[in-house]
C-alpha cells in the first residue's frame, strides 16, 4: 500500500491501519524530538518529551485528521519525511512556548544582546556599526544579491549550519561550498567599498 | 564560530531581513518545505519559498534544523506512553464510527447492535438499554441517531420486503440544523464505491439494497468526516 493510501486508511479511522502507524512511525517521531533537542541544545524532562511525543499525535487527529489529511504525498514526499518535518516544526513551536523569540533588537543570538556582541568589536567596529544610516547603507547591499546568495548567507548566518552541512545541503564539493561563500563576501564587500565604507579596517 | 568580518556582516543580514512574519496562512506546508529540501519543486515554486525563507525566521529555523539533524533511532518509545497515545486515537476513532448491525427479517428489522441510539416513537434509547427494556424489532424501518465529533447523523433502514433494503443517511449539526456543507456520502462494499453523491441539503438515500456489510463515507473534499458500518443480514 503506498504511502497516500496508507494515510487515507487511518483517516478513516482503521484500527488496523493505525496499529502499523504507530509501530512504523512513533520510533521515528520519539527520536526526532529528540534530535531537534540536540540540535537546540535544550534539555527537557522526560514529562515534557513525552508531552510533545502525544501532542505531535493528538495535532495529527484532531478536528477530524485535518492535519494528516493535509499529507497528500506530492512531489514524491514520503510520510516518513513528512512525518519528520510535522516533528521538527512542532518541537521546535513547543520551545518556542517556552521560551520566547528573540529580537534582533533585543536579543541578538542565544540570550546575548546586540551590545553585548559589539562589546566583543573594536571600539572602530562598534562605532561604525553604531551609525543607524551606516547600517541601512550596508542592509542595501544585501539586497543587492541574488536570491540564491541571500540564501546561502540565511543557511551560513543566521541558522548557523556549518560549510559540510551546506555542502552535503546543496549536494556539491566542498571546494565549491567555499568558492561560493568568498564570492558573496566579496561582492559584499565590493558594495560597501562602493558606498564609501571598508569594513577591512574594523579589527 | 563565525571570524570578525562575518559577525559584522551578520548583524547587517540580520537587520536586512527585519522581524520575522506571523502570517500563518502564508507559511508552507510541512510537505512543501520537504520537496524544497529535496529539491523537488517546480523552479518557480522553488523560487517562491526560498523568498518566503529570507523573510520568516519560522519556516527558516525548521528547515535549518532539519538541516543539522544527524538522525538516528536509537531510542525506544516507553510503553507506557505508546499505549497512552494508542488509547488516545483509538478513542478519536470510535468518537468517528457509528456501528449498526441489523437483521432484515420478513416484514420487520431486528437490531443486533449500534453505536447510536434507537429513536422509539419520539424518544432515543442506546441500544444496551433497548436490549434490557427487550425492544429489538422493529416494524418496516429503524431510525438510528449519533453525534459524532462535527455533526449529527441519522440513518434510517427501511425493509422493503424481498430482502431488500433502502437507507437513508441525513447529516445536521448538533442542534439539528441544516449544515452549511457540501457533502459527499458514498457507499462501499468490499471497498468498492458502489453510489456516491453530493449533498449540500445533507441528505442522500440508497435504494434497493441486498442484506451485506458496507461502509458509508461522508466526506467534504478529500477530508472523510465520518463513517458508517452497515452490516445487514437476511
Amino acid at each position: 500500500m503506498d504511502d497516500l493510501k496508507f494515510v487515507q486508511a487511518c483517516v478513516k479511522g482503521d484500527k488496523q491501519s493505525w496499529n502499523e502507524f504507530l509501530s512504523r512511525y512513533s520510533r521515528l517521531i520519539y527520536n526526532y524530538i529528540y534530535s531537534v533537542l540536540a540540535v537546540k541544545g535544550r534539555s527537557l524532562t522526560e514529562e515534557q518529551i513525552e508531552d510533545i511525543f502525544q501532542e505531535i499525535f493528538y495535532s495529527l487527529i484532531k478536528d477530524n485528521y485535518k492535519k494528516l489529511s493535509s499529507y497528500q504525498g506530492k512531489n514524491g514526499c514520503s510520510l516518513a519525511s513528512w512525518l519528520r518535518q510535522v516533528t521538527i516544526n512542532f518541537t521546535i513551536d513547543y520551545l518556542r512556548k517556552l521560551k520566547p523569540m528573540f529580537s534582533i533588537d533585543a536579543e541578538i543570538e542565544q540570550g546575548l544582546s546586540l551590545k553585548d556582541v559589539l562589546k566583543d568589536l573594536s571600539k572602530d567596529a562598534v562605532e561604525f556599526l553604531s551609525d543607524q544610516d551606516r547600517r541601512k547603507t550596508l542592509r542595501d547591499c544585501v539586497d543587492s544579491l541574488e536570491p540564491a546568495e541571500q540564501y546561502f548567507m540565511e543557511l551560513f548566518l543566521n541558522q548557523g549550519l556549518s560549510l559540510e552541512q551546506i555542502r552535503e545541503y546543496l549536494k556539491i564539493n566542498r571546494g565549491a561550498v567555499d568558492m561560493r561563500k568568498s564570492r558573496i563576501f566579496q561582492k559584499l564587500q565590493d558594495c560597501f567599498k562602493v558606498k564609501g565604507f571598508r569594513l577591512d579596517f574594523l579589527k | 564560530m563565525f571570524n570578525y568580518f562575518e559577525r559584522i556582516i551578520r548583524i547587517i543580514y540580520l537587520e536586512w531581513k527585519g522581524s520575522p512574519c506571523f502570517i500563518e496562512k502564508e507559511h508552507p506546508n510541512e510537505e512543501t518545505l520537504v520537496s524544497f529540501l529535496e529539491d523537488k519543486l517546480p523552479k518557480l515554486d522553488r523560487d517562491l519559498i526560498q523568498e518566503h525563507l529570507l523573510k520568516c525566521d519560522i519556516c527558516a529555523e525548521y528547515l535549518g534544523t532539519q538541516l543539522k539533524i544527524e538522525a538516528h533511532l536509537s531510542k525506544d518509545v516507553p510503553l507506557v506512553l505508546l499505549e497512552r497515545v494508542r488509547k488516545m486515537i483509538d478513542s478519536d476513532v470510535k468518537d468517528n464510527i457509528l456501528e449498526i448491525f441489523l437483521m432484515l427479517k420478513e416484514k420487520t428489522l431486528e437490531i443486533i447492535q449500534t453505536s447510536g441510539d434507537v429513536l422509539v416513537g419520539q424518544e432515543l434509547i442506546p441500544a444496551p438499554v433497548l436490549r434490557s427494556r427487550q425492544i429489538n424489532e422493529f416494524k418496516e424501518e429503524v431510525s438510528i441517531l449519533k453525534d459524532l465529533k462535527e455533526f449529527r447523523v441519522l440513518v434510517k433502514v427501511e425493509n422493503k420486503g424481498d430482502k431488500i433494503f433502502n437507507l437513508a443517511v441525513t447529516i445536521k449539526d448538533k442542534q439539528g440544523r441544516q449544515i452549511d456543507k457540501t457533502l459527499r456520502i458514498t457507499l462501499i462494499k468490499d471497498g468498492i464505491e458502489l453510489e456516491s453523491y453530493v449533498s449540500d441539503t445533507g441528505n442522500i438515500f440508497f435504494e434497493n439494497i441486498l442484506p451485506d456489510n458496507y461502509k458509508v463515507e461522508v466526506s467534504q473534499g478529500s477530508r472523510i468526516l465520518a463513517v458508517i458500518n452497515l452490516k445487514v443480514k437476511a
